[in-house]
């Protein structure tokens, strides 16, 4: 589903990160791990689109990202990949189910009541986003993350602002729904509690000279 | 989408929303009523003038001879000779000359001595009954029989003077023979009679204040003249035949004559001849209208100036609510392009957010002139016997336009810089 090669970023003035070549098949789970800083963030932003890289190859269930125009690209990242951040982010004057129909690429409201069920927020629609606790509203930036069936599910962070029980819970739930809508998963994170909860990892080595420089 | 964020967005800070709508609305709100007020008073100004060329009355103010003999707004300069009327009523060149003489009010309404021509002017269409045929026969404008619950046959005597606690004529009773459709003219708020019920009632204080020549008597602007003496001893006993005689006499008084030129052009001179030749006084009704407004017209300029510095102060508002809010939700807006949404879009929502700010401040202004209009009926209308109407007029348009550009202007450059958000930059801020 995923297939990275080559892949090479360049901040402007920096110097430049090369990347390891990724494969993550549909249904599967994948977890980068590396300190801050050494270009997990940005990774994941040149797997959804939200960078273009230097060089190099992001094919997404056969399609390059990397070739895509800005219109494509986030037309295709609105239709196809689904994000979650380290931090919740939601239109604050939104209610959660707004939040979960945000996108304009949104399927039918029928199926956000039924993923957010899924995710345990179901009783929660009506609220604003702000008046969720921590682990709701991550769980409902997973729901957003997944209402349009995605082929790709991006997480970064996911877990560091959350407790063991919710952490093991919120991984839980985004492998199940990475499996439900066939969908690479592909985790970068600090936090090595997830290693026993993904088999698939690499390491992001840290490289001192680009540190250096950003 | 979008129009949905947006509209929740500026629910969402309600005070900041508070603040750019209510200086909007305040702007809107009194811009409006002026347009309203303006646009209302030219039409019923020119309506009420019909073909009105020429006004004779007393010397005196030219504008408050036309505001009392053609709009009944203001008190009359005073009263004319019959004789010295007739001279320029019976001109060949002079199409239709109506004589108007005033008489006492009732119910703050006022009686007025006419002829039948006044009638056709306004085309005025009886409701019920007919017109006067003889003298003490009152013919009741709609508004007069609406407030009066006056009905035919029913009989009422006039107030002397306008005042409410007047002297009242209970020796001449008027009795009414017709009520008029509503013809949104000064018709409506008249009680209308002919001019020899008016000499009837007062006939008797002529004979007293006959050597009391009125034209020198500065408080004397009525057919009647004893309004300081309440306790005068009038001749109540006359008998009716004897006043005929006096009504064909030309010591009779008429307060003020509205003429209609045959032609226009040959008539160029009239009112100089009337003016220097006579004791009485000719206005141009159109003329003194004219000015009238261009006075008022100055000072609606200026409260259109300070609503205009209200607006653009409630734009500068509109700014700063939507420019100073762009850091704090500049994660939104990322998440917005993440989820798909182009930069173009996000530049809509900002501008879609100044449109309606400022299209609420819109409507809630003109509510707001409605509400002032009717609180201004309620006041004026005993007064003037004016009645504003809330109709949308076309200048609103453009006041809307106005101010949605204005709303558009202000959000132009946060939606530009909205337009400029580092998705990536600042979705991996922690």
């Amino acid at each position: 589903m995923l297939k990275t090669t080559d892949l090479i970023f360049q901040y402007p003035g920096g110097s430049p990160f090369h990347f390891p070549d990724l494969e993550v098949a549909a249904g599967q789970a994948l977890l980068i791990l590396g300190e801050s800083g050494c270009g997990k963030t940005t990774l994941l932003h040149l797997l959804a689109g939200l960078l273009r890289p230097a060089s190099g190859k992001v094919m997404i269930d056969g399609s390059d990202l990397a070739l895509m125009s800005s219109a494509q690209g986030d037309r295709f990242r609105g239709q196809h990949i689904g994000l979650v951040y380290q931090k919740a982010y939601f239109i604050e004057a939104l209610s959660v189910l707004d939040n979960l129909l945000v996108s304009p690429f949104s399927l039918k409201k029928g199926n956000a009541v039924e993923v957010a069920q899924r995710l345990g927020i179901g009783g929660h629609l009506q609220k604003l986003p702000a008046r969720l606790s921590v682990g709701e509203q991550q769980r409902a930036s997973i729901a957003r993350a997944v209402i349009n069936q995605p082929k790709l599910l991006l997480a970064d962070e996911p877990t560091s602002a959350l407790d063991h029980r919710n952490c093991a819970a919120v991984i839980g739930l985004l492998k199940e729904e990475a499996v439900a809508n066939a969908a690479a998963l592909v985790i970068v994170t600090h936090d090595d509690r997830l290693k026993s909860e993904v088999p698939d990892h690499i390491e992001l080595e840290r490289i001192t000279a680009q540190i250096a420089i950003r | 989408m979008i129009g949905k964020i947006a509209w929740k967005n500026i629910l969402h800070k309600p005070l900041s929303t508070a603040l750019s709508v209510s200086l909007l609305m305040f702007s809107v709100g009194i811009i409006t009523l002026l347009l309203l007020m303006q646009h209302q008073l030219e039409q019923k100004f020119q309506n009420d003038l019909r073909d009105i060329d020429l006004v004779v009355g007393a010397k005196g103010s030219p504008l408050q001879l036309v505001l009392s003999a053609v709009y009944h707004l203001d008190a009359p300069t005073g009263n004319i000779k019959l004789a010295e009327a007739r001279t320029i009523m019976q001109n060949p060149m002079v199409e239709q000359a109506v004589p108007l003489a005033y008489g006492d009010s009732y119910r703050s309404y006022r009686i007025l001595g006419t002829s039948e021509d006044y009638f056709k002017k306004y085309e005025a269409q009886l409701l019920e009954g007919r017109l006067f045929s003889k003298s003490m026969e009152a013919v009741l404008g709609a508004n007069v029989a609406e407030m009066s619950r006056l009905k035919m046959g029913e009989t009422f005597v006039g107030t002397h003077g306008e005042a409410a606690q007047g002297h009242v004529h209970d020796e001449h009773p008027y009795t009414v023979v017709g009520i008029l459709e509503k013809t949104n003219t000064v018709l409506d708020n008249l009680v209308l009679t002919n001019v020899e019920s008016v000499w009837q009632v007062h006939e008797e204080h002529h004979h007293h204040d006959d050597e009391n020549h009125l034209a020198e008597d500065p408080h004397a602007t009525r057919l009647d003249f004893d309004h300081d003496h309440p306790d005068h001893d009038h001749d109540h006993d006359h008998d009716h035949d004897h006043s005929k005689e006096v009504i064909t006499a030309d010591s009779m008084e008429l307060t003020a004559v509205l003429l209609k030129y045959k032609n226009r052009m040959t008539m160029l001179n009239m009112p100089r001849i009337i003016n220097d030749q006579t004791n009485m006084m000719a206005v141009l009704p159109a003329l003194e209208i004219n000015r009238l407004f261009y006075m008022l017209g100055i000072g609606a300029a200026t409260l259109k100036l300070i609503a205009g510095g209200i607006m653009l102060m409630s734009g500068f508002s509109v700014f700063f609510v939507l420019y100073s809010r762009l850091r704090e939700r500049r994660y939104e807006l990322a998440l917005l392009r993440s989820v798909g949404y182009r930069p173009g879009q996000l530049f809509r929502l900002l501008l879609l957010e100044g449109l309606l700010l400022t299209g609420l401040g819109y409507l809630l202004g003109v509510l707001l002139s409605r509400l002032a209009l009717e609180l201004l009926n309620h006041q004026a209308a005993g007064d003037f016997h004016i009645k504003f109407i809330g109709n949308f007029i076309p200048a609103e348009g453009w006041l809307l336009i106005l101010t949605l550009g204005v709303g558009a202007v202000a959000a132009l450059l946060p939606a530009w810089k909205a337009m400029q958000v580092d998705v990536s930059t600042s979705l991996s801020e922690g």
